[in-house]
């Protein structure tokens, strides 16, 4: 940065912060003061941080945060592998792979509760497909209830997730591949180097701030993702998909206890602020190359 | 570069935002706007009846014009509750009765004592009336409602071997019936486990042993008493122990539940009149001249759970005065008639009861004579959260997580403290 | 590279690729083919054990009654008018942003850069009880400024971030390269990184628009007239209580992945590299 450019970075940045801060600022601090409110039918009283307390009290609570997190580092992990491949075999800028491109994108494309009623359909034990298919090839002898099933529920739902997610992690990848110089191959290449050491050495570290920012992104998006399984199985069977967000839609909506609801959403939002921090810090570190 | 198409798309957005600042607003200058939130005005056993009787109270008063809002299914309560909250409410809501005791409580619904007549009062069913009061007021109008009875489907029934002129009343009997219709892949009963109907359903079971949620004054839970434990454990043990419900219960809504009658996959259920449309609309052939219709089943006294639907004036209605002006309108003995022999409402008016076109209709027939011995839940505030608490202590039995008694123990504790607040 | 023919490693390589991709493809699609034929069943067809894949009578029927049923014409409009006046406020503002974030590191960049991302972690439904409130006291409600405000809200910040990601990547030796030649900061910006960064960008814009094409909670809560319904919450009042036409559904739900399809379409050879190694040879 030039020594003359110290507001022009204001200049750039400028618009962004303003427009977010207004858009954002006054719904982001009513949430929190919220949290601070037993607002119940009836009474609307301040109790300081007496619904964190009972929500930490509460096992139920606990175990929303395991299946929370079980579900997004299992679906986020998922997303990056598959869609890490599926980056490097999109690469060639080859008519398959135009057309490729775009028929991966269209499970994005669709809207999600269209999306989980699909499935629910291919899940589903006496009409869907899945059960059909695993009968006839003798993988399973008679009809799983996937989504039914305390056992195979959080399973199902992480499938459907990662159905949904790896082709824009694919294509994200996909974009930053594409950046990547020839020149760094080429050299790479007449160095001697073999195919997983180029990815090591070249494909990954250039991949850095994309891996990032894809990161992140989807750590957020899938954390607070509620629409999807609630459509699927609304937290059942018993309580086995119950994810934090699902619980705040029924602390704030069903149960008419927005206060709690808002503390659920900070705890979540702090849960979020640990793992983000650590990919950004992570990738500040490796900067050093 | 960018230029061409950035240029095109930034003179786009532009053009979009101009045009958009001037938001063209048509309606007349001195009409009023009645708002009507429902999630049902599509359905097409609803939109046509629906339909004409606003265009007829529209043509009665020409400065009035009804808007329908139809937020989609299990999105309205939370749209009207945020708008509540800001001090918006549609001026009229239909709103199900597991709903009506935290909206009295948070003042976001009108008393409708000053408007209601003796005549309107004399014309409606009693139970229904007191149904939709909290605390001796009024403030849910019933406006249909379903009555759970069970239904049968009389291929299986006959080839089963069982008569068709005498159907189960006990539980017990009901359960011989399920074991012997029990076929696999067709089974014997399908049931809802999943979703808010899973607590009407409980209510019914609960309610023929005899058994309540709460006591008189709705200060204690009696979900730890053996007659609700026995509630539970019988018809969870349909699965764990008879094995004559489909697999994967917990993810039967609504939806698959009819669909599995249908399809014929289940040979009976527990459902309402309003699932007759759709199962003559879902497979005609297999369910035409099928079905035979029973009461629910009662271990102690026979008893079932009535689902109602209240027509609800929003808190901050401006046209209070109107808007039930419309609610009367929709119910007249002319509409109500209208509507429970074509779209199969159940009705609640006590002259529309007797009508003879409603007398005459067979499957209404049947499902009125349920509603002496129907209750409906009780309205207080806490019912959201004592519904989904009474979801999940059922699942939890259902999928092996936790026995009957536990269950039962564990949800009384809770919902305890949910009244204690 | 010679090409012996005893070397068969390279179409070995280039099958298992290819059946790789198709075994991906297939994932991908299977469900929404399943969509696709659903939607051009009758009713009555729908469901059958075993399920069937291809219907007896296949008819676009289905089609013509979600027309007839609803207005999904003004669902279209209303959903364009918002999606693309939204992504073409924020992508501009996003992508100076972006670069201001990306090459401008002076005290409290990291913060805002964190307070930005920190806005993104709030669930929807507590956000838009505020959201409902404010706006009902701009008197914004039920109008296309008060959804696009909203929209903005998470679109904004969503661009911003990718686009800094894609920034980061691109050295600064190029920045610097054209500043010495004579540009401006500015011109730098555009004429030099922007392109560079097109694949980036491409992606970034199709990603932010589909965002805002399937949002569903504010559009739930923050549009209530018939004629300001968007997609993705008129869609799914066919789903009804006591009706619940599967064909009719998914016949609505592929109409509405069409104008992303379009969209995608046209920008979708901006992600391919073509375009980019001209410009870093210079």
């Amino acid at each position: 940065m030039f020594h003359n450019e110290r507001y022009l970075g204001y200049f750039f940045i400028g618009p962004t912060l303003i427009t977010i801060t207004l858009v954002m600022v006054f719904p982001l601090i009513y949430g929190f003061v919220m949290s601070f409110f037993e607002d119940e039918v009836i009474l609307t009283q301040f109790v300081g941080f007496g619904n964190y307390f009972e929500i930490i009290n509460n096992p139920k609570f606990w175990n929303s945060l395991m299946i929370t997190l079980i579900f997004t580092l299992s679906s986020v992990g998922l997303h990056f592998v598959l869609g890490m491949i599926l980056a490097l075999l999109l690469n060639d800028n080859s008519i398959v792979n135009s057309v490729a491109r775009v028929i991966v994108l269209i499970p994005w494309m669709v809207g999600e509760s269209i999306v989980a009623i699909m499935w629910k359909w291919v899940f589903d034990p006496s009409f869907g497909i899945l059960n059909y298919v695993f009968t006839k090839i003798g993988l399973i002898s008679q009809n799983i209830a996937w989504l039914g099933d305390p056992r195979f529920a959080l399973l199902s739902v992480i499938i459907v997730r990662v159905w949904r997610g790896f082709p824009f992690i694919g294509l994200l990848l996909l974009a930053g591949l594409q950046a990547i110089p020839e020149s760094q191959y080429e050299a790479a290449t007449v160095d001697g180097a073999n195919s997983w050491q180029i990815f090591r050495f070249i494909t990954l570290p250039n991949l850095k701030h994309v891996i990032t920012v894809a990161l992140t992104l989807d750590l957020i998006w899938t954390m607070r993702s509620m629409a999807l399984i609630n459509v699927l199985t609304e937290g059942g069977p018993g309580n086995a998909t119950k994810t934090i967000p699902i619980r705040i839609y029924e602390e704030g909506f069903q149960f008419v206890k927005l206060g709690s609801a808002a503390a659920y959403s900070v705890l979540l939002f702090v849960i979020l602020i640990v793992f983000v921090s650590i990919v950004i810090l992570n990738s500040f570190s490796k900067k050093q190359d | 570069m960018l230029s061409k198409h950035g240029k095109i798309m930034w003179i786009l957005g532009l053009l979009i935002l101009v045009l958009v600042s001037f938001n063209v607003v048509t309606i007349a200058k001195d009409s009023i706007t009645i708002t009507w939130m429902s999630e049902n005005h599509h359905e097409p056993q609803i939109k046509a009846v629906r339909g004409k009787l606003i265009q007829e109270f529209e043509e009665l008063h020409p400065n009035v014009f009804i808007m329908q809002i139809q937020p989609p299914l299990e999105g309205q309560w939370m749209k009207f509750s945020i708008m509540a909250r800001a001090g918006i409410t549609p001026d009229i809501m239909d709103l199900g009765c597991e709903y009506l005791g935290s909206a009295v409580d948070r003042g976001w619904v009108l008393n409708l004592d000053k408007y209601v007549a003796e005549e309107d009062k004399e014309n409606m069913s009693k139970n229904a009336l007191n149904a939709g009061k909290v605390d001796g007021k009024i403030y849910g109008w019933p406006f249909w409602g379903g009555i759970y009875g069970m239904y049968y489907n009389k291929r299986f029934v006959i080839e089963a071997g069982l008569n068709p002129d005498n159907l189960p009343e006990t539980w017990d009997e009901f359960l011989d019936w399920a074991k012997k219709m029990n076929n696999p892949p067709v089974y014997g009963y399908a049931g809802i486990w999943s979703s808010g109907t899973l607590f009407h359903h409980h209510l019914a079971r609960l309610y023929s042993n005899g058994g309540d949620i709460l006591n008189d004054d709705y200060t204690k839970c009696l979900l730890d008493q053996p007659e609700a434990v026995e509630a539970l454990s019988f018809w969870t043990e349909l699965d764990s122990k008879h094995k004559v419900i489909p697999p994967g219960p917990t993810t039967y809504t609504y939806q698959e539940q009819t669909r599995a009658f249908a399809y014929e996959l289940a040979a009976s259920m527990t459902n309402a009149l309003w699932a007759m449309p759709k199962l003559l609309g879902d497979n005609p052939e297999a369910m035409t001249d099928n079905i035979l219709i029973g009461q629910n089943p009662y271990r102690t006294v026979p008893a079932t759970y009535a689902k109602i639907l209240y027509q609800v004036i929003g808190a901050n209605s401006e046209n209070p005065d109107i808007a039930w002006e419309f609610i009367k309108y929709l119910n007249t003995f002319e509409a109500a008639t209208q509507r429970a022999v074509e779209a199969k409402w159940i009705p609640f008016r006590t002259d529309v009861i007797n009508a003879p076109e409603v007398q005459d209709s067979e499957d209404l027939k049947q499902f009125l004579g349920f509603m002496e011995t129907a209750k409906t839940n009780p309205n207080v505030p806490q019912i959201g959260e004592i519904q989904s608490r009474i979801i999940e202590m059922v699942q939890m039995v259902l999928t092996g997580q936790a026995t009957p008694e536990e269950a039962s123990i564990e949800a009384t504790k809770d919902i305890d403290k949910m009244l204690a607040k | 590279m010679e090409k012996s023919k005893l070397n068969l490693k390279p179409i070995f390589l280039r099958t298992f690729k290819t059946l790789l991709l198709l075994i991906f493809i297939f994932f991908a699609i299977f469900p929404v083919f399943w969509m696709f034929t659903t939607s051009i069943r009758l009713n009555r067809d729908v469901f059958s054990i075993p399920p069937l894949l291809w219907p007896s009578h296949p008819t676009l029927e289905p089609y013509f009654e979600v027309i007839k049923e609803r207005p999904i014409g003004t669902y279209f409009l209303n959903t364009l008018i918002v999606a693309i006046t939204t992504i073409s406020f924020s992508a501009p503002v996003g992508a100076l942003g972006a670069y201001g974030f990306s090459r401008f590191k002076f005290k409290g960049s990291g913060l805002i850069l964190g307070f930005i991302l920190a806005t993104q972690m709030f669930p929807y439904v507590v956000i838009v009880v505020p959201y409902f409130q404010v706006l009902a006291s701009l008197k914004l409600l039920d109008t296309y400024q008060g959804l696009i405000i909203a929209y903005t809200s998470f679109c904004l910040p969503f661009i911003t971030w990718m686009l800094k990601g894609f920034f980061d990547a691109i050295p600064r030796e190029l920045d610097e390269a054209a500043m010495i030649d004579g540009c401006s900061r500015i011109q730098a910006f555009i004429r030099v990184i922007l392109p560079i960064s097109l694949p980036g960008l491409a992606a970034t814009i199709i990603f932010a628009f589909l965002v805002a094409w399937n949002h569903y909670v504010f559009a739930l809560v923050l549009a209530q007239s018939p004629d300001k319904m968007l997609l993705s919450v008129g869609i799914p009042t066919l789903m009804g209580q006591f009706a619940f036409p599967w064909n009719l559904l998914m016949a609505a739900g592929f109409m509405a992945i069409l104008p992303p399809i379009i969209m995608y379409s046209f920008l979708g050879k901006y992600l391919v590299k073509g375009l980019t190694t001209g410009a870093m040879k210079g």
